[in-house]
């Protein structure tokens, strides 16, 4: 059963189900950076229609389309025809990891699906011609490593250019941020240091570093890293973060100053309130994968173990102690976090250069992050960091 | 004026509107081109519900998609005022797109509809400027009497060659060479081809200010390409192919067997008897699967009936034509093609005399199996980029 209706002013390929239109919506915006192709997510979903809410059934379908595109990548491999293929396997990606994204608690077949997902991201990082995008491990605590990929910047003559680093949300994986606009900040002449953080993408999947709310760990780990290649300009290191990103990124450049641009694409204030909330609910409200997932990702065995990990999850008091220049996007129709959260973290934000652009119903992209239309979202929030990052 | 939706679109590819195949074809093809930058969902499904509310009118239609062609130019224009000259590149195509899908189904095309055409231009010169993604050359090939067909060269990447083979894109029956862009050049630049973009007669800029009209002897505008880009220093006019989309299934074949000079040919999309085609249209009183209402063709013929249009047709058949064919050949084909059947294609395919020769039929299970792979324009774009460049050895 579908915990909420969709309402109706976006694309809702499932009115009845906000969950699964949502992230229908997501992907079809997607399309532009290759992440999917309308013919074959309209194909899966007339198939989805027939099982309304049930995530098992999702899973079998997107990991069945999944398969089905990863053989042409395969194929077109062979044949040496390596445009096809990576755009193939780029694709096949995108579909493995939206298959296993409401497959909770995650047994054997949601890993597994995840890790072709990787794979076939691999794949397309060795085929494409633009960008150069290399696999990298950043050094983290207790000898443990989190999982990145170093995206090369394009159309700049520096041998040293800014660089980005772009932290996940609540449910998200570094090759769906690649998805999300990642190749036009490079080609806005600034690099990309893609990131699963603690808690998310195979961070949390095949290397057990759960969610914490001194996020700042990951962050300080990623300038660390990045100080040693010769290949960026430390000192021009922006940081942004999508959904509940919008709590790491704000946290991360408060806590460490050497990021000189901060980006919250979309805001959290109280995140434990938010989850107090949907818990009190019984989780019947608009939520972007099944309710069981913050339990996972934060190693909690109960719920009300998960509300006391959350309690860190708060950024009063934080965000004042920002300082580098700071962008908060927020969709007017978000119906997952409120725009009263954007205003409460806009007016504590510490920083002097502080901009809140909230995006209309009329302008398109209202919706959360804007998934109803990335590209207005992504065209806005990239020429923001480049000329925050004099790139 | 409004019109009655005609000709129920099966349910087996993305439908906005259920009851009305013109319409979600052309949204089909829109959603198709978000893959190149040509469209996006969001502002599809904005426009899309202001059009629910008046199905099968024209007119609103045209209103609609001109608002949301504004709305994205003045994104761009503000954009470019910041120099923020990715996104305004972005926001231009867009717009471009935009107006000519709007500007698609008014017919006869008045004063209204030739500015907003003019506008697009504009926008579409914009994006040329501004991109990173590829460089393009506006260009005019001599042709007949002065007169002059305008094009776009669109140059080769991920290449070492100094002079790169080249494909020739023609456009169809109500294609523009703006939208074929977006359908498929910069795939084809990217696998080391240079192409040239042509507005031939009865199509885009062509018909509308240079009142060049459809005719059946197409290689006069292949010829014109052809001597023009022998005369270009940074192609290899000895490695030409010919490509053409939907009606272009008919010009492609006829340019590469009146004109040896080309050496591969791609038909997306069959014809074999067009005449006959719009026969049955006409029996059927149009009350069939079409891309545009019915009167374009009398309007790119320049005739006021339709029995002189259909005696125009007289000439538009491949049969006797595609038998001289040497070069290699492929055509791509929808198995559920609702506007020219797989019979015609099979016809087309038999007769052509090239040695060299496929078939490609895309199922509906594979995807891309509507009118020139509409549902799934990429799937269509990768095989048929893939062809090309094996076969012009890019």
């Amino acid at each position: 059963m579908p915990d909420a209706p969709a309402n109706n002013t976006w694309f809702t390929y499932f009115p009845k189900d906000y969950r699964w239109s949502a992230a229908i919506c997501g992907m079809v915006s997607g399309a532009r950076f290759g992440a999917t192709e309308i013919g074959e997510l309209d194909q899966v979903g007339r198939r989805l229609s027939k099982k309304l809410g049930d995530d098992n059934h999702w899973f079998r379908e997107w990991v069945r389309m999944a398969d089905h595109v990863r053989g042409l990548g395969l194929t077109a491999e062979r044949k040496k025809q390596s445009l096809s293929a990576c755009s193939h396997y780029l694709r096949a990606c995108n579909y493995y990891q939206m298959a296993e994204r409401f497959r909770t608690p995650k047994d054997k077949l949601a890993i597994d699906a995840f890790k072709k997902g990787v794979n076939c991201f691999h794949r397309f990082a060795r085929l494409t011609d633009r960008p150069k995008i290399e696999i990298v491990d950043v050094p983290f605590e207790g000898g443990k490593k989190l999982p990145g990929y170093f995206v090369h910047a394009q159309n700049t003559k520096k041998v040293k250019p800014p660089v980005v680093v772009f932290f996940d949300g609540l449910d998200v994986t570094k090759e769906l941020q690649y998805m999300r606009g990642v190749e036009d900040i490079t080609r806005r002449g600034m690099s990309v240091l893609i990131m699963d953080g603690p808690g998310t993408g195979e961070a949390i999947r095949l290397r057990k570093i759960y969610l914490r709310h001194d996020y700042e760990a990951a962050g300080s780990a990623a300038l660390d890293y990045l100080e040693t290649r010769k290949d960026v300009n430390a000192k021009k290191v922006g940081v942004m973060a999508i959904s509940l990103g919008g709590y790491y990124a704000p946290r991360m450049a408060s806590m460490d100053r050497r990021f000189k641009a901060c980006l919250a694409w979309g805001a959290i204030w109280d995140y434990y309130a938010t989850w107090k909330k949907r818990i009190d609910q019984s989780f019947k409200t608009e939520l972007s994968v099944p309710g069981h997932h913050i339990q996972w990702i934060l190693n909690a065995k109960t719920m009300d173990d998960a509300l006391a990990k959350l309690d860190g999850f708060r950024l009063d008091g934080v965000v004042q102690k920002m300082r580098c220049p700071f962008l908060l996007v927020h969709g007017e129709g978000d119906k997952q976090i409120p725009i009263k959260d954007a205003r409460a973290l806009y007016n504590a934000v510490g920083s002097k250069d502080k901009t809140m652009k909230v995006f209309t119903v009329k302008e398109g992209g209202a919706q959360h992050c804007q998934r109803d239309n990335l590209s207005i979202g992504t065209a806005y929030m990239f020429d923001w960091l480049k000329e925050k990052l004099g790139a | 004026m409004a019109r009655k939706p005609k000709a129920l679109a099966k349910a087996t590819w993305f439908t906005y509107f259920p009851d009305d195949y013109r319409w979600s074809a052309a949204i089909s093809i829109l959603c198709s081109l978000a893959n190149t930058g040509g469209a996006t969902m969001g502002e599809i499904d904005q426009v899309g519900r202001q059009l629910s509310k008046k199905v099968g009118d024209d007119d609103h239609w045209f209103r609609e998609w001109t608002k949301m062609g504004d709305h994205l130019r003045d994104l761009g224009i503000s954009a470019e005022r910041k120099k923020n000259n990715l996104s305004a590149a972005d926001f231009h195509k867009r717009a471009c797109i935009y107006y000519q899908l709007g500007e698609r189904f008014r017919t006869p095309k008045d004063k209204k509809a030739n500015a907003i055409y003019r506008k697009s231009l504009d926008c579409f010169a914009r994006f040329m400027r501004l991109t990173d993604r590829a460089r393009i050359e506006k260009v005019e090939l001599p042709f007949e009497k002065g007169k002059k067909l305008p094009a776009y060269l669109v140059h080769a990447q991920n290449t070492k060659k100094a002079k790169p083979p080249v494909v020739v894109f023609f456009d169809g029956f109500d294609v523009s060479k703006e939208i074929q862009y977006v359908l498929a050049a910069e795939d084809l630049i990217r696998r080391g081809m240079s192409v040239l973009l042509v507005d031939a007669p009865g199509n885009g800029e062509s018909i509308r200010f240079r009142n060049l009209y459809l005719r059946h002897d197409y290689e006069v505008a292949g010829v014109a390409a052809l001597n023009y880009l022998e005369k270009r220093k940074d192609v290899n006019a000895r490695q030409a192919g010919v490509m053409a989309i939907s009606l272009g299934g008919y010009y492609a074949p006829r340019n590469a067997s009146m004109e040896r000079r080309f050496k591969a040919c791609v038909a997306w999309g069959a014809q074999w008897d067009y005449q006959k085609i719009w026969k049955d249209r006409i029996t059927a009183a149009y009350k069939t699967a079409l891309s545009v209402p019915g009167h374009h063709l009398s309007w790119i013929f320049n005739v006021k009936t339709m029995d002189e249009a259909l005696v125009k047709l007289e000439g538009f058949k491949l049969g006797g034509v595609v038998e001289k064919m040497r070069c290699p050949f492929l055509l791509v084909h929808g198995e559920d093609d609702q506007q020219i059947s797989m019979k015609v294609a099979r016809q087309l395919f038999k007769a052509v005399g090239s040695k060299d020769k496929s078939l490609k039929v895309f199922t509906g299970k594979e995807g891309g199996a509507q009118h020139c792979q509409m549902d799934n324009v990429p799937l269509g774009v990768s095989y048929i980029s893939d062809w090309l460049r094996e076969k012009l050895k890019a």
